[in-house]
């Protein structure tokens, strides 16, 4: 036990903490140096764990991810063909062979672990874990067959564990798409884009032939609202709309007299608003070439609410209802919506719907409302040592400047109350919660573990000639992982 | 058979007498072998190196630009004035004089986030090409945009900028509606 003692001490603290230390006896030693643990390793999580460990000489952060594999949405919700945003790995990798930090997957905090069990071991907990729900699509015919969430869609392509099994049918010939922010977008572009610029991606090779086979020939993007409220950007709708293969329809009465004044507003903030709807109108003038049996449409149906999915057999999906809305007022930022009561009635073979993401409860402790958790520049509202940050406390909105944008305030709320935290409290972070763990027969896989994960992928994508080939089961992972560790242990045995 | 110092010299005479353009061209051309030679043999380099198919910013050329002096203000107001390559993009700028700012340069240069977002001032500005449509389409996206911001990963220094100030925003929580 002295021993133990003695080794924390000359390993873990400076000389002057080390005075202090010994001045008052071994009695009242705890370990001085600050542990902290964040849950969630993606963009927001990475962007603490940065900010943390370059501003703090001694902290050690502690990282938990529900899978086996870090990064979050940056693997499972940035598109294949958006490596360049997948950079970012780079910097997290960089961040991730620092001394003080360590990397826990496998663990799901809320099932596996309590909150109240992580606060106990850690000086600081900062929640980063997105936002892990859908907005919920409350019309009849929602559990029609080729019905999806996005969640759903999305992870079915990018090889997220829970949706390998989807049935996903593209035999039809149209595809309808609920929601016009970039997710929406995104589905589009996968369900339009030839698929020969897919084939060396990181996209699964199961979805890939899935595509390849596709039938799919019109996509329909379906948005409650105006042009000015559409929530994606024009860099996303132009990946779409710009394609060669694709002519985009815009109904013309979209681009209303309020409309037009909008567009000439010099407000800043309101720049990517007025770039987008004057690239739609642009791209609505353009003259369509019909002729080629290789073109596809996209359509969008603004002002429009879906109230029913509707089959005509075997559950299947085959028909979107639709009301037709108006838009009123001279502020075309600012309208007011009315429903009519025309019908309008869209036949589709898929449905789609991206309508936005809302957080999960993963304690009831964590004060939630309205579905972003109550906090102050990231520390949460009420409490002194949890802390928050990304998607999981303001909502599911932004893109990776702002998550790491976010990740700079937090990481500063947590800097200034940690020295105060460290000296309230003696625990020992993972050295306390990683046996509980342990003890309840669950495996957790390391940043070590990842990287023989990792290279597996990347060398199973070069047989390919793919960027990467995903592994799509948790067990396989783990079992990937286990494989590393042995053949690990028999090369140093010999 | 020419020796090897004279072969390094018109080498050299060659390169500066290219076009700045030519000689961009050549950076990116060369930058994998420029890479790993900077791996190699410097040391404080190697941590900020990490080799992707994806990068496009590099890091000190190997050889010389002209040099100028800018200063840069980072989140927490404080001026670091440094010297940059002339031609060499604003992150190269940041990441060679290992200014290390948290969070800045997220995509490593490739248009995909807004990270490295810089403001300038307006008579500096104004003389800056007009930004790309890539560009203007993350900048739409970047925390504090005004008027005069670019992002750090798409301006390259000219001799004229001698002595100018960028900042990076200060703002850091949107307040856009998005």
């Amino acid at each position: 036990m002295l021993t133990n003692v003695l080794k924390q001490i000359t390993t873990k603290c400076s000389v002057s903490k080390l005075y202090c230390v010994a001045s008052f006896g071994f009695s009242t030693l705890g370990n001085t140096q600050p542990h902290v643990c964040i849950v969630g390793s993606g963009p927001a999580g990475f962007g603490v764990a940065q900010t943390l460990l370059k501003n703090h000489e001694q902290v050690q952060v502690d990282m938990f991810e529900k899978i086996p594999v870090p990064f979050g949405l940056i693997r499972y919700g940035v598109s294949p063909d958006h490596q360049d945003v997948k950079n970012a790995i780079n910097g997290y990798s960089q961040t991730a062979t620092s001394e003080r930090f360590s990397f826990f997957g496998n663990v799901d905090i809320g099932q596996d672990v309590s909150l109240p069990e992580l606060l106990s071991a850690y000086h600081a907990v900062v929640l980063c874990y997105g936002a892990q729900e859908e907005a919920t699509f409350n019309i009849s015919g929602k559990n029609l067959k080729n019905v999806f969430s996005s969640k759903q869609f999305v992870g079915w392509y990018n090889g997220n564990p829970e949706f390998q099994n989807l049935d996903v049918n593209l035999s039809g010939k149209s595809a309808a798409i609920i929601g016009v922010g970039n997710v929406a977008l995104d589905c589009a572009r996968m369900l339009l884009k030839p698929t020969e610029q897919l084939q060396e991606t990181d996209i699964t090779s199961s979805a890939l032939k899935t595509l390849q086979k596709s039938n799919i020939k019109s996509v329909y993007l379906v948005g409650r609202r105006g042009p000015m409220q559409m929530a994606c950007t024009r860099k996303e709708l132009s990946e779409v709309a710009g394609l060669e293969c694709v002519n985009t329809f815009v109904e013309e009465n979209c681009f209303s007299k309020s409309v037009e004044t909008a567009l000439k507003s010099k407000d800043l903030a309101r720049r990517k608003q007025r770039r987008l709807v004057a690239y739609l109108q642009k791209v609505s003038k353009q003259v369509k070439d019909d002729t080629s049996e290789d073109t596809k449409k996209l359509y969008l149906k603004l002002l429009r609410s879906p109230v029913a999915l509707e089959s005509k057999n075997d559950d299947l999906i085959a028909n979107v209802k639709l009301i037709k809305r108006e838009m009123q007022g001279e502020d075309a930022f600012n309208p007011t919506f009315t429903d009519t009561n025309v019908v309008e009635n869209l036949p589709c073979d898929i449905v789609v719907s991206c309508i936005g993401y809302q957080n999960a409860v993963i304690s009831d402790d964590i004060p939630f409302v309205d579905g972003k958790i109550m906090n102050k520049n990231g520390k949460v509202d009420d409490r002194k040592d949890l802390f928050t940050c990304g998607w999981c406390s303001h909502g599911a909105k932004g893109v990776l400047a702002d998550s790491s944008n976010d990740s700079l305030v937090t990481g500063a709320s947590v800097l200034s109350n940690l020295d105060q935290l460290a000296s309230d409290k003696n625990c020992n972070g993972s050295n306390d919660i990683v046996p509980k763990i342990l003890q309840r027969g669950l495996q957790i896989t390391s940043w070590k573990d990842w990287k023989t994960i990792d290279s597996f992928e990347i060398k199973r994508g070069q047989k390919l000639g793919k960027v990467r080939e995903k592994v799509v089961s948790c067990d396989e992972m783990l079992q990937i992982a286990n494989e590393g560790k042995s053949n690990e242990a028999n090369t140093s045995e010999k | 058979m020419l020796s090897m110092a004279n072969f390094g010299k018109s080498i050299v005479s060659c390169l500066s007498s290219l076009e700045s353009t030519h000689l961009q061209a050549l950076k990116l051309a060369t930058r994998g072998l420029r890479y790993n030679y900077f791996k190699l043999h410097c040391p404080k380099l190697k941590n900020r190196i990490v080799t992707s198919p994806m990068r496009r910013f590099q890091t000190a050329p190997l050889l010389h630009n002209d040099k100028i002096t800018i200063n840069i203000v980072d989140r927490n107001r404080k001026t670091h004035t440094v010297q940059a390559n002339v031609d060499d993009t604003i992150l190269d700028v940041v990441i060679d004089n290992q200014l290390d700012f948290e969070s800045y340069g997220v995509c490593e240069g490739t248009v995909a986030c807004s990270t490295c977002h810089v403001i300038f001032n307006q008579e500096v500005y104004d003389t800056l090409e007009e930004p790309l449509m890539d560009e203007m389409d993350m900048l739409d996206l970047a925390c504090g945009l005004t008027e005069t911001s670019r992002l750090g990963c798409q301006v390259h220094i000219t001799k004229e900028m001698e002595g100018m100030t960028v900042k990076l925003p200060e703002e850091i929580t949107d307040a856009r509606d998005l």
